[in-house]
């Protein structure tokens, strides 16, 4: 994309990224943002990881972009100056993508390769130590769910909750749940285990029964870690059910400037969150992956 | 017990493949939109096709104000890319 963009902007071809939803919550620590505003310091993060002179806009929180395009994570479309589709693309596809401008401006008597351009690949994040609490396996054939804030409030989301669970759970309001308290890589913070450990409870409304109702995380020996803190509930209740989650931890940053308390509510909604496919989880040496479940 | 493949996939970055889709992934990750699957055109019933206006919606700049699409379009031929970190 960045070579078409330096070939084709002197041309006149405006160039926009539209930041979305994470496609696949976990990879590389990155976490759901809870807020325009954390939304906002993705977009930071995109551009000091890959370095391009495109011009970052992002969705809103309602992703009224990607809701009106298609549900694939990198989407492209082609607007005449009207604001009319030229072409619009489920995945993109730069070698095409540079056919569709040429046709529109004229070719690129030579184009600009990958290895021109110096680009600054920059590594994700650093994290406290990882490996330190073992991972729960998620459910068969998870994939996350609505979870919402209950409110904003002015102490960050450190630590933000994700809930996965199998199509049974959506369809028929019973089954596993994945509960799984991730710190967020942009805030620089990590578990410390010389506090008390997080703590949560679960409120479901009559005739939805939560299993356990509430726990405590691991705590291990290793003074700090950033490995993410998961449970597995059995849920019977209703399709479409709505869970308040409250949590509580000491958020603590890695600069070691501050550790206080936290407590936060989550609502949890028995169905699909569509704005995101498969999680896929980082280990401790940064490698990733997980298969589609689908 | 779950049945969790998880495939290490050394010194590759999938964040960018949302933005760069000329880097090939694992076969879990290939192009869904390939061929004549079941996913090949995925858009939403109601996105708009070749030739329609593009639905009057806002996105924001990096600094959080709001940016119209249609009026971001206005000045010349633009390309938009979905992308994410990951």
């Amino acid at each position: 994309m960045e070579t078409i963009y330096q070939d084709f902007a002197p041309k006149g071809i405006q160039f926009f990224y539209v930041y979305k939803p994470l496609a696949h919550p976990e990879l590389h620590n990155y976490v759901r943002p809870v807020s325009l505003d954390e939304r906002l310091m993705h977009v930071t993060e995109a551009k000091r990881r890959l370095g391009s002179g495109i011009t970052w806009l992002a969705d809103t929180m309602a992703n009224d972009f990607h809701k009106a395009l298609v549900q694939f994570p990198n989407a492209e479309v082609i607007l005449d100056p009207e604001g009319r589709v030229v072409m619009r693309r489920p995945w993109s596809r730069p070698a095409q993508l540079r056919e569709d401008l040429a046709a529109i401006v004229g070719p690129v008597e030579s184009p600009t390769t990958i290895a021109d351009l110096d680009l600054p690949e920059q590594p994700p994040l650093p994290t406290a130590q990882k490996g330190v609490v073992p991972r729960v396996p998620l459910p068969e054939g998870a994939l996350p769910m609505l979870v919402e804030v209950v409110e904003q409030t002015s102490t960050p989301y450190y630590v933000k909750l994700r809930a996965e669970g199998a199509p049974e759970l959506w369809d028929t309001g019973k089954g596993e749940m994945y509960l799984g308290f991730h710190l967020d890589p942009l805030y620089r913070v990590h578990w410390n285990n010389e506090v008390d450990p997080v703590e949560w409870r679960i409120s479901a409304p009559d005739g939805v029964v939560v299993t356990p109702s509430q726990g405590i995380g691991a705590d291990p020996d290793a003074p700090a870690d950033a490995d993410p803190r998961e449970f597995i509930v059995e849920v019977d209740g209703t399709p479409g059910a709505v869970v308040d989650v409250q949590v509580q931890y000491f958020a603590c940053d890695d600069a070691l400037t501050f550790c206080i308390p936290v407590r936060q509510n989550y609502q949890v909604t028995l169905v699909r969150d569509t704005s995101h496919s498969w999680t896929i989880r980082t280990d401790a040496d940064g490698n990733w992956g997980r298969p589609s479940p689908q | 017990m779950s049945t969790i493949r998880v495939l290490f996939v050394s010194g590759t970055l999938l964040a960018w493949s949302a933005l760069n889709a000329q880097r090939p992934g694992p076969d879990e990750f290939v192009d869904p939109s390939v061929g004549d699957g079941p996913r090949a055109h995925e858009f939403w019933p109601a996105a708009p096709e070749v030739g329609d206006l593009f639905p009057d919606v806002n996105v924001v700049d990096d600094l959080g104000n709001p940016v119209n699409i249609r009026e971001l379009a206005a000045e010349n031929y633009s390309v938009l890319v979905l992308g994410c970190l990951t």
